[in-house]
């Protein structure tokens, strides 16, 4: 090699460092190829409405489910949870849900279902790779911070963490065929998840409501920059199911006059009722973000006075 | 269940699974990307055209030797039909022999980096196929055969594309010498 070539070689090097980073290359392409499966599936029935979700005025009636294909109801004991781009089975009875980096923000002595959000930054002041083994508990945990593989503790602790659909889905449990059953289940959201959300926020017209008769389930999606965050559904009898969704995101919002730097949050709500289905949507732009945040007790359950908080999702 | 291209359910053969592949070779493949494209969003886009294309191939491109060719190669027509489509319509760039060192550094230094952005700034007059030649070569250190297959050519035109390349970029170096 000359000196010619030497000098395109090093400057070939230096500036090879400033090529753009591959955080985000595979969710991308993934994001790319749904695009192109779904097309415009959602479209003219999702609503966006205001900022503040308090007012609610106005409906709109849809007769059918939007997704019919959403389809394969969880194995008894089983519920679905989602986040961006894919979609897991846990159990029914983990019912505590954290929003954070693992292992730190999880309650000791319950299974925890964990997202680590876009929101949050990070891992913080959280450095272990696993509590003590008197704190300790199980958990599923979305896009957690570790990379794929299978981790090792004492106690007979292991920790799986796969890739699926751009996601790392982790397990935590002591319990080998409980960790290979639950990552199992793991997939990509193919058009909707479970609960009928799609991975990106769907786009559309609007409509309100102020109220609506014989509610028999809400199915819940929200939304952060675009992504999905959490698919859940809630199934109280008649109109205690809506006002508990509209509830939950009453308790979300916590709003001030002026602009706000955070990425809004949106949420679109499938109203099911005896005859129709609706569908209504939510722009919420918090200022800051409530300490009881809806994500620790659930998705979009209501922390009072749900006696079995996630017992609902999983029945559908 | 792992994501996997549509293909990949053929469980007699050991392929890489796509998700896991991308996740390995991804941050390669951009920095190949940007080198030939010379810009942050081309590359992103070229290099997710690349893997899109690859997606629904996956089963025979991943049991195939080699799955980085196939997207490489992809990734460099992906960059020569959008010059194409533009018209050569590059990104701004400095002069090829502007001296674009940092006041702060020393004279050395200085001058190093000077010579080095001189050179990238000279890279982007090259043809996109000659500069991919160049980039397999002296930045992946690549065989000749290897870049003939990632640019679907011959191993002699490799060798005449980058001979042509080093011309190019001596005579304008020379040439930008003697203005000075």
């Amino acid at each position: 090699m000359d000196s010619s070539e030497q000098l395109i070689a090093d400057s070939l090097s230096r500036h090879a460092s400033d090529a753009p980073p591959d955080d985000r290359l595979l969710a991308g392409v993934h994001a790319r190829l749904r695009r192109r499966r779904t097309g415009r599936s959602i479209g003219a029935a999702v609503v966006a409405a205001a900022a503040v979700a308090t007012a609610i005025t106005a409906s709109q009636s849809l007769t059918a489910r939007p997704h019919p294909e959403v389809a394969q109801a969880p194995v008894a004991g089983w519920r679905w949870e989602s986040f961006k781009t894919v979609e897991v089975q846990v159990p029914a009875s983990w019912t505590q849900y954290v929003s954070g980096a693992a292992p730190c923000p999880a309650v000791p002595g319950q299974p925890v279902v964990g997202r680590l959000n876009d929101w949050v930054g990070g891992r913080g002041q959280c450095t272990a790779s696993v509590l003590e083994l008197d704190e300790r508990q199980e958990y599923v945990w979305f896009n957690d911070l570790r990379a794929p593989g299978i981790e090792q503790y004492d106690g007979g602790w292991t920790e799986e963490t796969r890739l699926v659909a751009g996601v790392k889905v982790s397990v935590l449990t002591r319990d080998d065929a409980l960790r290979e059953r639950i990552l199992n289940t793991a997939r990509a959201i193919e058009g909707t998840d479970h609960y009928g959300c799609t991975p990106r926020q769907p786009r559309g017209h609007h409509s309100m409501i102020d109220s609506i008769d014989d509610v028999t389930a809400v199915d819940i999606c929200e939304y952060y920059n675009g992504s999905l965050v959490a698919g859940s559904a809630l199934t109280s009898p008649q109109t205690t199911a809506f006002d508990q969704a509209l509830s939950v995101v009453r308790n979300f919002v916590v709003s001030r006059a002026g602009s706000c730097p955070q990425a809004p949050h949106f949420f679109v709500m499938t109203v099911h009722t005896h005859s129709t289905t609706r569908l209504v949507s939510f722009g919420v732009s918090p200022c800051r973000r409530p300490t009881n945040n809806v994500i620790f007790w659930g998705p979009h359950q209501q922390p009072q006075p749900l006696s079995h908080p996630a017992a609902s999702p999983s029945t559908r | 269940v792992q994501h996997s291209g549509p293909g990949q359910r053929d469980e007699d053969v050991e392929a890489p699974d796509f998700d896991e592949w991308v996740t390995q070779r991804g941050a390669a493949l951009l920095r190949f990307a940007y080198l030939v494209t010379r810009d942050h969003h081309r590359a992103e886009e070229a290099v997710q055209d690349a893997l899109i294309s690859a997606y629904s191939r996956w089963a025979r491109i991943s049991r195939g030797d080699d799955p980085e060719a196939y997207v490489r190669r992809s990734i460099v027509n992906a960059d020569i039909s959008r010059w194409r489509r533009f018209f050569r319509r590059e990104t701004p760039r400095a002069r090829p022999t502007e001296d674009t060192g940092r006041a702060d550094e020393s004279p050395d230094h200085a001058v190093g980096h000077a010579e080095h952005d001189a050179v990238w700034a000279l890279c982007a007059t090259l043809p996109a196929k000659q500069r991919a030649a160049v980039v397999l070569r002296y930045y992946e250190d690549l065989p000749d055969a290897d870049i003939a297959r990632i640019l679907d050519c011959s191993p002699a035109t490799v060798r005449s594309q980058i001979h042509r390349a080093l011309a190019t970029l001596r005579t304008t170096v020379e040439t930008e010498e003697v203005k000075c």
